[in-house]
């Protein structure tokens, strides 16, 4: 049973060995990471190139940080989600196409950190230069997260995010498809969900979403 | 681990900023020769981020004699006052005379630099009383306040080495705390370019004694031969010089130019991955 969900970005630079990332957008994260404090499973979903359950280490030397290589680096998102959440177990599932057979499944009380991030071309300055099309796709992703609108995170453009080197689609599609099966009589969000996005921005050029989702009924009681 | 009575510094390359209460030492020119004008200048590079001043009252070239007293005169006042306007600062007084080492030392002072390879001993015992750091210099075997006349060595080095490294063993025999010494092989001081070259050259030899190497650099004659130029024209030669001499080990830098000289070894310290980058983005977004 589904009961909350994280969002933050996938960036490198929020990896405590490197840096650990601006302090708004640091703070952001952690902030949106204690929706998940109560929850009895936290499975940590992101981007990887094979689906399903994940093990392995938090190994930022690939990208520069001192120390030994790990024989078994996580992927990107993996590595940044479980690298937010410290010390803190949790299981990582990844995701290659955005399905995700038995990412929640049974009575126990589940939260998803859902690590993803948008395009990488907002600006001149950006990892993929300035694409007048990014800030529009980013947009209508901040929307979708802040209204839970399941449908629009799940039918994203791939193509196009894709050739916007949008990082999250797969983990938000993931995420939205766990979520839709709560919404049913029984379920933790019989009323859907609410979403609130507590940052979106782009200081890098690459578009990032801080985000929470609690299900409706519970939220403002 | 540096530590100089009870002030330690970080682990990182360190700058040691020149002050001089001189009328006539040969780059400030007496710049900072009044009391006001040297406080200002400590207020100066402290600001910047020096880790240690080092106050002089005596240039180090030949010229006017200082007697004992007016090297005293010169240097207590500033030590008394830094001391309180800077109570966590290492304070570092150049001196070669033991009686001014000890007037400044029970005024504050952290460390004697002596820059003239020990002419008065008693200086490692007067260091010893007050639990204070010394700078153990190789100036060539020559009277303080001397120039170098066609000194001639068979290994400039292995000279240096010897000597320092027996300075300050005998630093630590007469009771000076282990942490508290630093090497400092005399770059121009006793030598020639070329000598001062091959010092720079081979500072991996120095660092090899496992003392910490001070490198007094700053404008120095030896970067004015190499490129033929004053010594206000001198600074891309020094931070040259630093760069090296940092990359291989040497630990703290004697300079004029505090922000300058920092940047450098802020630069050279991430490349030897001493430090880490102030900003991770590039790449990582």
């Amino acid at each position: 049973m589904l009961v909350a969900l994280a969002f933050v970005p996938s960036a490198p630079l929020l990896l405590p060995a490197l840096g650990g990332g601006p302090d708004d957008l640091r703070s952001a994260c952690q902030q949106a990471i204690s929706v998940l404090d109560d929850v009895e499973r936290l499975v940590v979903v992101g981007a990887a190139p094979r689906t399903g359950r994940c093990a392995g280490t938090v190994d930022a030397t690939g990208w520069g940080a001192p120390g030994a290589p790990a024989a078994d680096p996580l992927p990107l998102a993996l590595a940044v989600g479980a690298g937010l959440l410290g010390d803190r177990p949790a299981e990582l599932y990844g995701v290659a196409d955005g399905t995700a057979p038995g990412l929640v499944e049974g009575d126990r009380r589940t939260g998803l950190l859902v690590v993803g991030d948008g395009t990488a071309k907002r600006t001149e300055k950006a990892p993929g230069h300035f694409d007048p099309r990014a800030a529009e796709l980013d947009e209508r992703v901040v929307k979708a997260v802040a209204a839970c609108d399941l449908t629009a995170l799940r039918e994203l453009d791939a193509a196009l995010a894709d050739e916007l080197w949008v990082g999250g689609r797969q983990a938000w599609a993931a995420a939205a498809a766990a979520a839709q099966a709560e919404v049913r009589p029984g379920g933790a969000a019989p009323g859907g969900w609410t979403g609130e996005v507590s940052y979106a921005a782009a200081p890098y050029g690459v578009g990032y979403l801080v985000a929470t989702w609690l299900p409706a009924d519970l939220v403002g009681v | 681990m540096l530590r100089f009575r009870g002030k330690a510094l970080p682990e990182t390359s360190l700058v040691m900023a020149i002050v001089n209460r001189t009328p006539d030492s040969f780059f400030d020119q007496g710049a900072t020769y009044g009391l006001a004008a040297a406080l200002d200048r400590i207020d100066q590079v402290v600001e910047q981020g020096a880790h240690i001043v080092d106050i002089g009252g005596v240039k180090a070239a030949p010229g006017e004699e200082v007697s004992a007293g007016e090297e005293a005169r010169r240097v207590v006042e500033v030590v008394e006052q830094v001391r309180d306007r800077h109570p966590d600062l290492v304070l570092s007084v150049d001196t070669y005379r033991a009686s001014v080492a000890r007037l400044v030392l029970a005024a504050g002072a952290d460390i004697v630099n002596d820059a003239w390879q020990a002419p008065e001993p008693e200086t490692f015992d007067v260091a010893a009383e007050y639990g204070a750091g010394i700078v153990c210099t190789h100036a060539g075997h020559l009277p303080p306040r001397t120039r170098p006349h066609r000194v001639a060595y068979a290994d400039v080095v292995a000279d240096v080495v010897a000597t320092v490294t027996g300075l300050a063993e005998r630093a630590v025999a007469a009771g000076v705390p282990r942490e508290s010494v630093l090497i400092d092989p005399g770059h121009d001081f006793g030598k020639n370019t070329r000598h001062s070259l091959a010092i720079t050259a081979r500072t991996s030899e120095l660092v090899a004694t496992g003392w910490p190497v001070l490198m007094a650099l700053s404008r120095k004659d030896f970067v004015g031969e190499v490129l033929d130029l004053l010594p206000d024209e001198r600074l891309e030669g020094t931070l040259a010089a630093t760069a090296l001499c940092a990359w291989q080990g040497a630990r703290v830098f004697r300079v004029h130019d505090v922000p300058a000289t920092l940047r450098v070894l802020q630069m050279v310290d991430a490349v030897k991955g001493l430090t880490q980058p102030v900003l991770n983005v590039r790449g990582l977004a």
